[in-house]
Protein backbone atom coordinates (compact mmCIF):
# COMPACT_ATOMS: atom_id res chain seq x y z
CA UNK A 1 0.00 0.00 0.00
CA UNK A 2 1.41 3.34 -1.01
CA UNK A 3 2.15 6.15 1.36
CA UNK A 4 -0.33 8.33 -0.52
CA UNK A 5 -3.12 5.96 0.49
CA UNK A 6 -2.16 6.05 4.15
CA UNK A 7 -1.71 9.78 4.71
CA UNK A 8 -5.48 10.50 4.84
CA UNK A 9 -5.72 8.25 7.89
CA UNK A 10 -3.27 10.48 9.71
CA UNK A 11 -5.74 13.32 9.25
CA UNK A 12 -8.73 11.16 10.20
CA UNK A 13 -6.83 10.25 13.38
CA UNK A 14 -5.99 13.89 13.96
CA UNK A 15 -9.67 14.84 13.78
CA UNK A 16 -10.85 12.08 16.08
CA UNK A 17 -8.03 12.68 18.56
CA UNK A 18 -8.70 16.42 18.72
CA UNK A 19 -12.42 15.95 19.35
CA UNK A 20 -11.89 13.44 22.17
CA UNK A 21 -9.15 15.62 23.63
CA UNK A 22 -11.46 18.65 23.77
CA UNK A 23 -14.34 16.48 24.98
CA UNK A 24 -12.25 15.56 28.01
CA UNK A 25 -12.27 11.85 27.15
CA UNK A 26 -8.51 11.79 27.70
CA UNK A 27 -8.76 13.11 31.27
CA UNK A 28 -8.38 10.71 34.17
CA UNK A 29 -10.70 12.81 36.37
CA UNK A 30 -13.46 12.93 33.70
CA UNK A 31 -13.45 9.14 33.29
CA UNK A 32 -13.55 8.67 37.08
CA UNK A 33 -16.44 11.15 37.40
CA UNK A 34 -18.26 9.32 34.61
CA UNK A 35 -18.02 5.98 36.43
CA UNK A 36 -18.94 7.56 39.78
CA UNK A 37 -21.96 9.27 38.12
CA UNK A 38 -20.65 12.65 39.24
CA UNK A 39 -20.64 14.24 35.79
CA UNK A 40 -22.82 13.63 32.72
CA UNK A 41 -20.14 14.99 30.33
CA UNK A 42 -18.85 11.71 28.88
CA UNK A 43 -22.33 10.19 28.82
CA UNK A 44 -23.32 13.11 26.59
CA UNK A 45 -20.26 12.42 24.44
CA UNK A 46 -20.85 8.67 23.99
CA UNK A 47 -24.65 8.98 23.99
CA UNK A 48 -24.57 11.95 21.62
CA UNK A 49 -22.33 10.05 19.21
CA UNK A 50 -24.69 7.06 19.19
CA UNK A 51 -27.79 9.30 18.96
CA UNK A 52 -26.45 10.87 15.76
CA UNK A 53 -24.75 7.84 14.20
CA UNK A 54 -27.52 5.28 14.82
CA UNK A 55 -30.21 6.89 12.64
CA UNK A 56 -27.68 7.87 9.97
CA UNK A 57 -26.35 4.30 9.76
CA UNK A 58 -29.92 2.96 9.69
CA UNK A 59 -30.74 5.30 6.80
CA UNK A 60 -27.54 4.32 4.96
CA UNK A 61 -28.29 0.66 5.51
CA UNK A 62 -31.71 1.08 3.94
CA UNK A 63 -30.95 3.61 1.22
CA UNK A 64 -27.18 3.75 0.81
CA UNK A 65 -24.91 1.95 -1.68
CA UNK A 66 -24.95 -1.83 -1.32
CA UNK A 67 -21.16 -2.01 -1.39
CA UNK A 68 -20.58 -0.59 2.10
CA UNK A 69 -18.71 -3.09 4.32
CA UNK A 70 -21.35 -3.60 7.03
CA UNK A 71 -19.90 -5.59 9.93
CA UNK A 72 -21.42 -8.79 11.28
CA UNK A 73 -20.14 -9.07 14.80
CA UNK A 74 -20.34 -12.51 16.35
CA UNK A 75 -20.69 -13.19 20.05
CA UNK A 76 -17.65 -15.36 20.77
CA UNK A 77 -16.89 -17.01 24.15
CA UNK A 78 -14.43 -14.14 24.65
CA UNK A 79 -16.70 -11.18 23.94
CA UNK A 80 -18.18 -10.71 27.41
CA UNK A 81 -15.28 -11.92 29.63
CA UNK A 82 -12.97 -9.72 27.55
CA UNK A 83 -15.30 -6.76 28.03
CA UNK A 84 -15.23 -7.33 31.81
CA UNK A 85 -11.41 -7.45 31.84
CA UNK A 86 -11.30 -4.28 29.75
CA UNK A 87 -13.73 -2.62 32.19
CA UNK A 88 -11.25 -3.16 35.03
CA UNK A 89 -8.42 -1.63 32.99
CA UNK A 90 -10.60 1.29 31.90
CA UNK A 91 -11.47 2.23 35.49
CA UNK A 92 -7.92 1.74 36.79
CA UNK A 93 -6.07 3.70 34.09
CA UNK A 94 -8.82 6.22 33.37
CA UNK A 95 -8.44 5.64 29.67
CA UNK A 96 -9.52 3.39 26.84
CA UNK A 97 -7.20 2.55 23.92
CA UNK A 98 -7.87 5.61 21.73
CA UNK A 99 -7.37 8.29 24.39
CA UNK A 100 -4.21 6.53 25.66
CA UNK A 101 -2.39 7.53 22.46
CA UNK A 102 -3.78 11.07 22.68
CA UNK A 103 -2.66 11.37 26.32
CA UNK A 104 0.96 10.71 25.35
CA UNK A 105 0.73 13.43 22.70
CA UNK A 106 -0.79 15.81 25.24
CA UNK A 107 2.46 15.62 27.17
CA UNK A 108 1.24 13.22 29.86
CA UNK A 109 4.22 10.95 29.41
CA UNK A 110 3.10 8.75 32.32
CA UNK A 111 0.54 7.40 29.81
CA UNK A 112 3.46 5.67 28.07
CA UNK A 113 3.09 3.12 30.88
CA UNK A 114 -0.56 2.58 29.83
CA UNK A 115 0.44 2.20 26.17
CA UNK A 116 3.20 -0.28 27.09
CA UNK A 117 0.62 -2.18 29.14
CA UNK A 118 -1.86 -2.30 26.25
CA UNK A 119 0.80 -3.72 23.91
CA UNK A 120 1.89 -6.26 26.56
CA UNK A 121 -1.74 -7.24 27.15
CA UNK A 122 -2.15 -7.90 23.44
CA UNK A 123 0.93 -10.14 23.42
CA UNK A 124 -0.28 -11.92 26.55
CA UNK A 125 -3.68 -12.53 24.94
CA UNK A 126 -2.11 -14.01 21.81
CA UNK A 127 -0.12 -16.40 23.99
CA UNK A 128 -3.15 -17.28 26.13
CA UNK A 129 -5.39 -17.75 23.10
CA UNK A 130 -2.99 -20.19 21.44
CA UNK A 131 -2.59 -22.12 24.67
CA UNK A 132 -6.10 -22.33 26.08
CA UNK A 133 -8.81 -20.88 23.86
CA UNK A 134 -10.18 -22.76 20.90
CA UNK A 135 -12.66 -20.39 19.33
CA UNK A 136 -12.10 -18.26 16.27
CA UNK A 137 -11.75 -14.64 17.40
CA UNK A 138 -14.17 -12.11 15.96
CA UNK A 139 -12.70 -9.40 13.78
CA UNK A 140 -11.34 -6.82 16.19
CA UNK A 141 -12.78 -3.37 15.72
CA UNK B 1 -14.09 32.14 19.98
CA UNK B 2 -10.58 30.76 19.50
CA UNK B 3 -10.43 30.05 23.20
CA UNK B 4 -13.69 28.10 23.10
CA UNK B 5 -12.51 26.08 20.10
CA UNK B 6 -8.93 25.28 21.02
CA UNK B 7 -8.46 25.78 24.74
CA UNK B 8 -11.68 25.16 26.64
CA UNK B 9 -13.26 21.73 26.99
CA UNK B 10 -16.18 21.32 24.63
CA UNK B 11 -19.59 20.53 26.11
CA UNK B 12 -20.53 16.86 25.72
CA UNK B 13 -23.59 17.70 23.64
CA UNK B 14 -21.28 19.34 21.07
CA UNK B 15 -18.46 16.79 21.04
CA UNK B 16 -20.76 13.72 21.11
CA UNK B 17 -22.79 14.51 17.96
CA UNK B 18 -19.54 15.56 16.23
CA UNK B 19 -18.11 12.09 16.93
CA UNK B 20 -21.35 10.60 15.60
CA UNK B 21 -20.97 12.52 12.33
CA UNK B 22 -17.29 11.57 12.24
CA UNK B 23 -17.85 7.82 12.45
CA UNK B 24 -20.54 7.88 9.76
CA UNK B 25 -18.30 10.00 7.48
CA UNK B 26 -15.37 7.66 8.13
CA UNK B 27 -17.47 4.63 7.23
CA UNK B 28 -18.83 6.23 4.06
CA UNK B 29 -15.64 7.81 2.74
CA UNK B 30 -13.05 5.24 3.86
CA UNK B 31 -15.36 2.19 3.70
CA UNK B 32 -13.82 0.74 6.82
CA UNK B 33 -14.87 -0.02 10.36
CA UNK B 34 -13.19 2.08 12.94
CA UNK B 35 -11.83 0.95 16.29
CA UNK B 36 -8.94 2.06 18.42
CA UNK B 37 -8.02 -1.17 20.20
CA UNK B 38 -7.06 -3.02 17.02
CA UNK B 39 -4.60 -0.23 16.19
CA UNK B 40 -2.40 -1.51 18.98
CA UNK B 41 -2.67 -5.10 17.72
CA UNK B 42 -1.84 -3.70 14.30
CA UNK B 43 1.24 -1.96 15.70
CA UNK B 44 2.47 -5.32 17.04
CA UNK B 45 1.87 -7.00 13.68
CA UNK B 46 3.80 -4.24 11.92
CA UNK B 47 6.67 -4.54 14.43
CA UNK B 48 6.87 -8.24 13.60
CA UNK B 49 6.94 -7.51 9.90
CA UNK B 50 3.43 -8.78 9.21
CA UNK B 51 1.00 -6.75 7.19
CA UNK B 52 -1.99 -6.92 4.93
CA UNK B 53 -2.96 -10.34 3.69
CA UNK B 54 -0.45 -12.02 5.97
CA UNK B 55 -3.03 -11.43 8.66
CA UNK B 56 -5.72 -13.40 6.86
CA UNK B 57 -4.07 -16.83 6.88
CA UNK B 58 -6.86 -19.22 7.71
CA UNK B 59 -4.66 -21.78 9.49
CA UNK B 60 -3.91 -19.50 12.41
CA UNK B 61 -6.95 -18.07 14.17
CA UNK B 62 -4.98 -15.18 15.63
CA UNK B 63 -4.20 -14.02 12.13
CA UNK B 64 -7.84 -12.96 11.86
CA UNK B 65 -8.20 -10.27 14.48
CA UNK B 66 -8.85 -7.79 11.70
CA UNK B 67 -11.52 -7.65 9.10
CA UNK B 68 -10.34 -10.29 6.59
CA UNK B 69 -11.83 -8.16 3.80
CA UNK B 70 -9.48 -5.33 4.72
CA UNK B 71 -6.59 -5.62 2.29
CA UNK B 72 -4.29 -3.19 4.07
CA UNK B 73 -4.84 -2.95 7.81
CA UNK B 74 -1.71 -0.85 8.24
CA UNK B 75 -3.93 2.24 7.89
CA UNK B 76 -4.68 1.71 11.60
CA UNK B 77 -1.09 2.62 12.46
CA UNK B 78 -1.42 5.91 10.61
CA UNK B 79 -4.72 6.58 12.33
CA UNK B 80 -3.03 5.87 15.68
CA UNK B 81 -0.22 8.29 14.77
CA UNK B 82 -2.93 10.86 14.03
CA UNK B 83 -4.34 10.41 17.54
CA UNK B 84 -0.91 11.06 19.02
CA UNK B 85 -0.45 14.12 16.79
CA UNK B 86 -3.86 15.43 17.85
CA UNK B 87 -2.77 15.26 21.48
CA UNK B 88 0.42 17.15 20.64
CA UNK B 89 -1.62 19.77 18.76
CA UNK B 90 -4.01 20.21 21.69
CA UNK B 91 -1.04 20.56 24.02
CA UNK B 92 0.72 23.13 21.80
CA UNK B 93 -2.51 25.18 21.64
CA UNK B 94 -2.62 25.17 25.42
CA UNK B 95 -5.77 23.07 25.71
CA UNK B 96 -7.31 22.49 29.13
CA UNK B 97 -6.03 19.33 30.77
CA UNK B 98 -2.94 19.04 28.57
CA UNK B 99 0.70 19.31 29.57
CA UNK B 100 2.38 17.92 32.64
CA UNK B 101 3.73 14.43 33.16
CA UNK B 102 0.76 13.41 35.33
CA UNK B 103 -2.77 12.89 34.06
CA UNK B 104 -5.28 15.46 35.34
CA UNK B 105 -6.76 14.20 38.60
CA UNK B 106 -4.50 11.15 38.85
CA UNK B 107 -2.93 12.34 42.09
CA UNK B 108 -6.32 12.48 43.86
CA UNK B 109 -6.87 8.80 43.18
CA UNK B 110 -3.34 7.89 44.29
CA UNK B 111 -2.78 10.09 47.36
CA UNK B 112 0.83 10.03 48.44
CA UNK B 113 1.94 7.56 45.76
CA UNK B 114 5.34 8.02 44.09
CA UNK B 115 5.35 8.55 40.34
CA UNK B 116 6.78 5.10 39.62
CA UNK B 117 3.98 3.54 41.68
CA UNK B 118 1.34 5.31 39.62
CA UNK B 119 3.12 4.33 36.41
CA UNK B 120 3.22 0.72 37.62
CA UNK B 121 -0.54 0.71 38.24
CA UNK B 122 -1.17 2.29 34.82
CA UNK B 123 1.01 -0.40 33.22
CA UNK B 124 -0.93 -3.19 34.96
CA UNK B 125 -4.23 -1.55 34.03
CA UNK B 126 -2.95 -1.29 30.47
CA UNK B 127 -2.40 -5.06 30.42
CA UNK B 128 -6.08 -5.49 31.37
CA UNK B 129 -7.08 -3.11 28.56
CA UNK B 130 -4.92 -4.87 25.94
CA UNK B 131 -5.93 -8.39 26.99
CA UNK B 132 -9.61 -7.52 27.43
CA UNK B 133 -10.11 -5.55 24.22
CA UNK B 134 -8.34 -8.21 22.15
CA UNK B 135 -10.43 -10.94 23.76
CA UNK B 136 -13.63 -8.98 23.39
CA UNK B 137 -12.87 -7.69 19.90
CA UNK B 138 -13.35 -4.00 20.60
CA UNK B 139 -13.37 -1.15 23.07
CA UNK B 140 -15.28 2.08 23.59
CA UNK B 141 -14.92 3.14 19.96
CA UNK B 142 -15.36 -0.21 18.22
CA UNK B 143 -18.08 -1.65 20.47
CA UNK B 144 -19.84 1.28 22.16
CA UNK B 145 -19.85 3.88 19.37
CA UNK B 146 -19.43 1.98 16.08
CA UNK B 147 -20.96 -1.31 17.18
CA UNK B 148 -24.08 0.00 18.88
CA UNK B 149 -24.69 2.58 16.12
CA UNK B 150 -24.58 -0.24 13.56
CA UNK B 151 -26.93 -2.31 15.74
CA UNK B 152 -24.49 -5.12 16.45
CA UNK B 153 -25.96 -7.02 19.40
CA UNK B 154 -22.60 -8.42 20.66
CA UNK B 155 -21.27 -4.86 20.86
CA UNK B 156 -24.25 -3.74 22.95
CA UNK B 157 -23.75 -6.61 25.41
CA UNK B 158 -20.00 -5.95 25.59
CA UNK B 159 -20.63 -2.24 26.25
CA UNK B 160 -23.07 -2.99 29.08
CA UNK B 161 -20.50 -5.35 30.63
CA UNK B 162 -17.50 -3.00 30.47
CA UNK B 163 -19.51 -0.06 31.78
CA UNK B 164 -20.88 -2.12 34.68
CA UNK B 165 -17.45 -3.49 35.61
CA UNK B 166 -15.81 -0.08 35.25
CA UNK B 167 -18.41 1.47 37.55
CA UNK B 168 -17.99 -1.29 40.13
CA UNK B 169 -14.20 -0.88 40.17
CA UNK B 170 -14.43 2.93 40.38
CA UNK B 171 -16.97 2.76 43.24
CA UNK B 172 -14.86 0.24 45.20
CA UNK B 173 -11.73 2.30 44.66
CA UNK B 174 -13.52 5.46 45.77
CA UNK B 175 -14.76 3.70 48.90
CA UNK B 176 -11.26 2.43 49.70
CA UNK B 177 -9.95 6.01 49.42
CA UNK B 178 -12.52 7.55 51.76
Amino acid sequence: MKLRNHIPYLFWGLGFGFIISRAGATRFDYIRDMFLLRSPQLYFVIGGAIAVALPLFAWLHARGPKSLPWPHRRLTPGTLPGAAIFGVGWAVTGTCPGPAAVQVGEGHFIALATVAGILSGNLLYEWAHRRWFHWRPDSCA
Amino acid sequence: MLHALFVASWPGWVAGPLIGLYVVAFFVFQRRNLGASSSFASALEAARGKDGLDLAQADDPLRLPFDPRDQAPRWRLWWLAGLFTAGALAWSLGGEGTGGLELPGLGQSFPGWPLWGEAGVLFCGGIFIGFGTRMSGGCTSGHAIFGISQRQAPSLYATLVFFAVGMAVAFLWNRALS
